[in-house]
């Protein structure tokens, strides 16, 4: 655990049933205040649907959950529902309303005044990187996908929750702007400290956002750990395999942070060679180049060095790496 | 083009008033309809098998022929705008509650979560989310049923209700294009006029929407009230049958009244219907006065006592007083002069071929006859069941509506018919009538019926209609409706100088 606090969320011995499916078998979890907490699974694999037992939109068959030490049986569900932010897969802005209207739904039902709610919209609008006078009065079909999605977060934290949901948010855009968009979601979340609960069946997305991960499988929570526990240390074989799996799409496009997380940088540096310095977002492909030089390279996490990567570590990584 | 300019010149105050009944009904029943159909349909969306079963009941309701509706409604409601407007919201509702549904339940479910998880109460989100987004789907539902209505509104008019159904009922009986195409186009044109207005609110903000919705509502009401309030006098409502002699009948009585009692106001409503309709209208109190012949009442609204038929016109009329008086409490004034009676009549032409003098002559061609008559005279004892009867005949005939049995036996598509003796057509069509030797046919005279209870506090208006008593011969009446049918005079004009020029009435001028 990285916190001792009282966790905001937790789960105890929850399970749920569709009919006769059992979709969710005793599930217990805990996320802390301030967490970037990822579910990451296949489809089928019951990560939605714990998401959506947070803001109770399923309720569950058995046990219970906790917000902030409380039953949510105990809360009225609209106003827990005011606390909570959710960002949908299919994005759902409301059609008939502007940009404006969009991000004020919640901050209206909490009776914030208007002037409020309009500063707190340009400034959010600007923190997405959209220009509040050029956007606050488009509707939304006039917007982008990704423009779209920054409008779906913005509605999410207008209110300020303490927790925020992600279904999936970003499934259905380009890998571009999901990189964006991503980074925007890692950005804001280290300037608003809220609790974010993050799903996404995409390992690698789930290995940059989340300060822990849970890996999911047919209703049942494998391994919740850091992403580079994750990577060095699956408890079976499906873990493994779920997260080699996601290096094999193109190899020459793995970063580098892949390989840190997996043990293959070292502290020591080679002294009989100089070695480029690449950041941990940098590809295999730039590693390949910069190698065809050098012996090795160094490799930076922001703009601390966190170790160094010679020829037969990348070789090795190769012949190792799962397809 | 220039007489159907110049007809529309004519009727232009008609036509205003016509348009503004029609615009009341059609309005009034859109707005209940609406009212009914949204809020039940919202309701359906969160009760998915009872939503099919009333889609099927209002389909169901939907394919009652119109005029059977009105019909059914009659016995239950009586006549004029209820029914009328209970009729026409019955169709409205199909297509305002189908596109309702629709449109709220096939908004995309992801909203819908989105609104959930929001925390939006069920009235937050049907307001702000799904009626917003299914507006435009709800909006085109009600212009679907607004031109529905509009279309249906003009068969208001047979059941007393007014509107622009009545200038194609006119124009039908009088066999004048022009009066049937100026009711048609105006009708079409409101429902176009009214459908583009309503699709300028569907591209308008929701805000923009109720602004109209309620500014038009409250005209309405503030319309309606004060022609209500406007209207201090008492106001007698004098209603006359389809076709033109009713029609400057109770012109006259229009005239008469108000010349006599200046406290009164008289509100027409003319070709009204058929007889058991009128005289329902008088029971129900839905009207005060209408113009009837003795031998109808004797034959058709009262219980029959002793001998009817073979009487003298005045033993014809006593008889019918006595049994209104008795069996009603109804007062029937005294008659005017002219007798009208039903014949038979052919073409001259076809009279001369045959020798055809009298009815009973008709023996001879029998096998040749091909005759249309009206529906009331197939059916009446004194009518065709009569003369078969009596002159041991066996006619079958059509039952054709009155007008256009005329235009039949014009074209030769029939070569005998029945007529009133007043119709103006027999001298436009060169048409004689048979001799009844046997006396089938009554003589009738025409009086004003009304309740006992308003001739005896209103003695003013008695004496004012009693005026016409033993007024207008045969030839008055034949060659005032001419006037109107043929020369396309109005009622109101010939009824007028009639009675100016029988001193009866002081010119105003």
């Amino acid at each position: 655990m990285m916190n001792k606090n009282q966790p905001i969320i937790e789960f105890k011995d929850v399970r749920k049933e569709f009919g006769e499916n059992l979709a969710i078998h005793d599930l217990n979890l805990a996320i802390q205040p301030g967490e970037l907490f990822v579910l990451v699974g296949t489809s089928g694999s019951g990560k939605t649907t714990t998401l959506k037992m947070i803001n109770q939109l399923i309720t569950q068959t058995d046990g219970d959950i906790l917000f902030n030490g409380k039953k949510l049986k105990e809360f009225d569900k609209r106003s827990l529902r005011l606390d909570i932010g959710y960002v949908l897969q299919q994005i759902a802005l409301f059609p008939t309303m502007t940009v404006a209207q969009n991000i004020s739904v919640i901050p209206d039902m909490k009776k914030m005044p208007k002037k409020q709610i309009a500063e707190i919209t340009d400034n959010l609008l600007a923190q997405v990187g959209l220009n509040p006078d050029e956007y606050r009065n488009r509707m939304p079909d006039e917007l982008s996908g990704g423009e779209q999605q920054r409008i779906g977060i913005v509605r999410a934290l207008a209110a300020k929750p303490p927790i925020v949901l992600f279904d999936e948010p970003f499934s259905a855009l380009d890998p571009i702007v999901r990189t964006q968009l991503q980074d925007l979601v890692l950005d804001l979340h280290q300037r608003m400290h809220n609790t974010i609960v993050f799903v996404t069946h995409d390992m690698d997305e789930a290995l940059k956002l989340g300060d822990r991960i849970g890996v999911m499988s047919h209703g049942q929570l494998l391994q919740v750990d850091t992403p580079d526990n994750i990577a060095q240390h699956p408890v079976n074989e499906f873990v493994e395999n779920f997260f080699a799996g996601t290096v094999a799409k193109n190899i020459f496009d793995t970063q580098l942070a892949k390989l840190v997380r997996t043990g293959y940088v070292t502290k020591a540096k080679s002294p009989t060679d100089e070695a480029t310095i690449l950041t941990d977002t940098a590809t295999l492909d730039d590693a390949f180049q910069a190698l065809s030089k050098n012996t090795q390279i160094g490799v930076k996490h922001d703009t601390q060095l966190v170790g160094y990567l010679n020829r037969q570590a990348v070789m090795r990584y190769l012949s190792e790496v799962k397809r | 083009m220039t007489i159907l300019w110049n007809t529309f010149l004519d009727q232009r105050v008609e036509l205003l008033k016509a348009l503004w009944e029609h615009l009341q009904i059609s309005l009034t029943a859109l707005l209940i309809a609406i009212v009914i159909a949204i809020p039940l349909a919202i309701w359906a969306t969160h009760h998915k098998n009872i939503a099919e079963f009333l889609l099927q009941i209002t389909s169901v309701l939907q394919t009652i022929p119109s005029l059977a509706l009105l019909g059914l409604l009659i016995p239950l409601v009586g006549i004029g705008s209820v029914p009328a407007i209970i009729a026409l919201v019955i169709y409205a509702l199909l297509p305002i509650f189908q596109n309702t549904y629709v449109g709220i339940d096939e908004i995309d479910p992801s909203l819908e979560e989105a609104a959930d998880a929001f925390g939006m109460s069920r009235l937050r989100k049907l307001f702000k989310v799904e009626i917003p987004i299914a507006l435009p789907v709800i909006i085109s539902g009600i212009r679907t049923a607004l031109v529905l209505i509009i279309g249906t509104a003009t068969l208001a008019a047979l059941i007393g209700a007014g509107g622009l159904g009545n200038f194609i009922l006119l124009g039908i009986d009088q066999n004048d294009t022009s009066l049937i195409l100026i009711g048609a186009i105006t009708s079409a044109l409101l429902a176009i006029i009214l459908s583009a207005l309503i699709k300028f609110l569907q591209t308008a903000r929701l805000r923009t929407v109720i602004a109209t919705v309620g500014v038009i509502i409250v005209g309405f009401a503030g319309a309606s009230t004060y022609q209500a309030v406007s209207q201090p006098k008492e106001n007698i409502v004098i209603a006359g049958k389809l076709g033109s002699e009713p029609d400057i009948l109770i012109h006259m009585y229009k005239d008469l009244i108000e010349d006599q009692d200046k406290s009164v106001t008289v509100t027409l409503k003319p070709n009204f219907g058929t007889t058991s309709f009128l005289f329902n209208a008088l029971k129900s109190k839905s009207i005060d006065i209408y113009p009837e012949f003795s031998g109808t009442v004797l034959e058709s609204l009262v219980k029959k006592s002793g001998q009817t038929t073979n009487l003298s016109a005045h033993k014809t009329y006593v008889k019918a007083r006595d049994a209104l008086k008795n069996q009603f409490n109804m007062a029937y004034l005294k008659p005017m002069a002219y007798q009208n009676t039903f014949a038979i009549v052919v073409k001259k032409s076809f009279a001369k071929k045959y020798d055809l003098k009298t009815i009973g002559d008709l023996a001879a061609i029998e096998n040749q006859i091909k005759a249309g008559m009206t529906l009331e005279f197939i059916n009446r004892t004194d009518g065709l069941k009569g003369i078969n009867k009596k002159y041991g005949l066996n006619i079958n005939a059509r039952s054709m509506q009155a007008s256009l049995r005329y235009e039949a036996l014009n074209r030769g598509n029939i070569n005998v018919g029945d007529a009133y003796s007043t119709d103006s057509q027999l001298k436009q069509l060169n048409l004689v009538m048979l001799k009844d030797t046997k006396h089938v046919f009554p003589p009738y005279q025409g009086a004003p019926i009304m309740s006992e209870k308003l001739a005896a506090s209103h003695p003013k208006l008695v004496q004012a209609l009693n005026k016409l008593a033993g007024k207008i011969s045969d030839e008055d009446m034949q060659k005032m409706n001419y006037e109107v049918n043929v020369k396309k005079e109005s009622a109101a004009k010939v009824a007028k100088k009639y009675l100016i020029s029988h001193g009866l009435l002081r010119d105003a001028k």
